[in-house]
């Protein structure tokens, strides 16, 4: 067997799976690792506007139908730019953990070892970002996000004033600087997390459409992995590989 | 026009795996059927982001030796399945199991590494799953 058991990290502590498996659903509460896979499905097709196809016309990704490869792609990522939300939320998803603090909760993810401030003590979300005035906040790579309990076991995340520099995912879905997202995080029982992202953009989608539904697993012990675009290794991986894979037979 | 991909020892076998169904990248540019060099000698073994490369040396059918360069998954992925940056060193002869490129040139993903005393070691197209994280422990 091939299957690393230790590979030299401090070993968890040891666990009753049972007890994990049955213990019953805690009341407000999403905290812990969740570990899903890299590419979560993608759910319904996007509803486009006429601006919104132009955009994912210009957008070339790297999977989906129109994939072209990586050497002729303009994903962001290539230049290991932030994913952004909610981005973040549709793509690399193999581990994220959620804290709770008395003002807010924090999402730590994986990939890029980023996090994401959801402000939970009532505020609202800011009412101009973007706009022209001096009191007008900029656009945010992540952002700006507030939550609340919808029930009991259902946490529901707003997040406005996001770059529209950013993907919304891996097949190149584009989003405006106005768009508004809904994330609603749902503990169907004491180790599953259903995850449903919801996206309002009427400059790109026609009418709100659910981009993902998605089950995450919990993973209490998981320790989350040094996954990082690193610049100087990305630009030697498409010297060595992304461009030689991309060039025309001769 | 580009050296074309068989080798003097070269096997082609069809493995019941779909080489895009994890990969972090696409895999769009490489073949579904795997090549199998064997005497391959190991130059280098990047351990880095977002893949490792792993680059050989081997002969081709006219006995000439090519430089080969293959992607693996991440550190991370590979490191859950028993990877670590010296799993293979320069020098080291082995066999690789591998995705050619479409088009030809010698850059690939890997499949597998059969080492000199057998042992083999699984690129992480096989091994990442989902929820292998948690099937680890």
């Amino acid at each position: 067997m091939l299957v690393c058991t230790a590979c030299g990290r401090p070993s968890p502590p040891p666990a009753s799976s049972s007890s994990q498996e049955n213990a019953a659903t805690p009341r407000h509460d999403i905290s812990g690792v969740w570990a899903g896979p890299a590419l979560p499905t993608l759910q319904e097709a996007a509803p486009f506007t006429s601006a919104g196809q132009k955009r994912y016309q210009a957008n070339k990704a790297t999977w989906g139908p129109n994939a072209v490869g990586l050497a002729e792609s303009n994903d962001p990522l290539v230049t290991c730019d932030p994913l952004g939300f909610p981005r973040s939320a549709l793509y690399e998803t193999r581990g994220f953990e959620f804290v709770h603090t008395p003002a807010k909760t924090i999402e730590l993810m994986q990939y890029q070892r980023v996090w994401r401030e959801i402000w939970t003590d009532g505020r609202a979300l800011p009412s101009d970002v973007g706009g022209t005035s001096p009191s007008s906040l900029d656009p945010r790579w992540y952002g700006y996000s507030i939550g609340r309990w919808a029930d009991d076991y259902t946490f529901v995340v707003e997040t406005i004033g996001t770059d529209e520099r950013s993907w919304l995912d891996y097949v190149g879905h584009p989003h405006s600087g106005s768009a508004h997202f809904e994330e609603r995080y749902r503990r169907v029982d004491g180790k599953t997390l259903e995850v449903t992202v919801t996206i309002t953009d009427p400059e790109t989608y026609a009418r709100p459409w659910i981009a993902l539904k998605q089950n995450f697993v919990r993973a209490d012990t998981q320790e989350l992995e040094e996954q990082l675009c690193v610049p100087s290794e990305a630009i030697d991986y498409f010297k060595t590989i992304a461009e030689p894979a991309a060039a025309k037979a001769k | 026009m580009r050296r074309r991909l068989f080798l003097s020892s070269l096997v082609i076998v069809v493995l019941a795996m779909n080489v895009a169904a994890l990969a972090h990248h696409s895999t769009a540019a490489y073949q579904t059927k795997t090549t199998t060099v064997k005497s391959a000698v190991v130059k280098k073994f990047a351990w880095q982001n977002p893949h490792c490369i792993l680059s050989f040396d081997a002969k081709d059918a006219r006995g000439r030796v090519m430089t080969w360069s293959v992607e693996t998954g991440s550190p991370s992925a590979m490191s859950r399945i028993g990877w670590n940056r010296n799993s293979v060193r320069p020098g080291d002869t082995i066999t690789v199991e591998l995705f050619p490129a479409k088009n030809g040139a010698p850059v690939g993903r890997l499949a597998r590494i059969t080492q000199a005393d057998g042992r083999e070691l699984l690129d992480s197209l096989y091994k990442d799953s989902p929820f292998d994280t948690i099937q680890r422990k």
